[in-house]
């Protein structure tokens, strides 16, 4: 039995993630159809746990999963730049007219996400020569961009969902 | 109309920490207290976070253990109405405390 919105416990919960978060990164609420594959995912995590569950969206942040325990409420925050990254792990796995290339896209993409990590994290020198290392002489470059837009359209089949979700997952389950 | 209650968010480091301010928060005045966990992709607990509805009354008794706290660098961040500061210095909590009507008792 999940127990009905709270209102005031909601926010709470939002609080707590926005007092994680860094500076510059912000809250959105993932669109609320109920149709949408996060929708569907919320609610069946909150099934499973027996207790309400808030999915945050993370914008402008770290590409990173996290969750606050300890309230009525559980959050998972989800940046958006992990499922970014997620969305292209995904793809470099399961295209196969990739798979001549696939070692070298997984560099490029590695490189890419460090840069912006250590950006972040004020190491501007690491992070422009990581950024360039991933940039001279490659001829291979990763879509990095709005994944969010693309994940209502993706197909939910069991590689998607657990590509996708199993980090989400794993955060509720850290809030049990 | 009840009295205005102001809304504070304290990351710490430790557990410690936050059952300090918690336990300077809730002498006697009418305040609304929880302490949470983040956990990092592994399960570790990477910071603790003291959230509070509280009447300016019960907050001026936390501004000196804040302070104290904050001198030590054992906090990360104190948000005040909304407004946030990472790593902040003691002159910036009091600031932030005295902007929204706290003084320290």
């Amino acid at each position: 039995m999940v127990e009905p919105e709270d209102p005031a416990e909601e926010r709470l919960a939002r609080r707590a993630v926005a007092a994680r978060l860094a500076r510059g990164s912000f809250i959105q609420s993932f669109p609320d159809d109920p149709d949408g594959v996060m929708h569907t995912m919320t609610q069946e995590a909150q099934l499973l746990l027996g207790r309400r569950a808030l999915l945050l969206r993370v914008d402008d942040g770290f590409p990173e999963l996290f969750t606050v325990t300890g309230l009525p409420v559980t959050p998972v925050a989800v940046s958006s730049r992990y499922l970014d990254v997620a969305f292209a792990i995904r793809e470099l796995l399961i295209n196969e007219a990739l798979s001549g290339v696939r070692e070298g896209f997984f560099e490029t993409l590695a490189l890419r996400v460090t840069s912006e990590v250590l950006m972040r994290q004020g190491s501007y020198d690491w992070g422009t020569y990581t950024f360039l290392r991933g940039l001279v002489g490659q001829s291979l470059f990763v879509d990095l961009g709005e994944s969010i837009t693309r994940l209502d359209s993706a197909p939910k089949d069991e590689g998607t969902l657990t590509s996708l979700f199993f980090g989400m997952l794993h955060e509720l389950g850290l809030g049990v | 109309m009840g009295e205005r209650l102001v809304e504070l968010e304290v990351v710490v480091e430790s557990s410690d920490d936050a059952q300090e301010l918690g336990a300077a928060l809730g002498v006697g005045e009418p305040a609304t207290v929880h302490i949470a966990k983040t956990s990092g992709f592994d399960g570790d607990v990477a910071q603790w976070i003291l959230l509070a509805n509280s009447t300016i009354a019960a907050l001026s008794s936390l501004v000196a253990p804040l302070v104290v706290l904050v001198d030590r660098r054992r906090v990360r961040s104190v948000t005040v109405d909304g407004v946030h500061i990472e790593n902040p210095t003691p002159q910036d909590v009091e600031t932030l405390l005295r902007r929204a009507g706290v003084r320290g008792g």
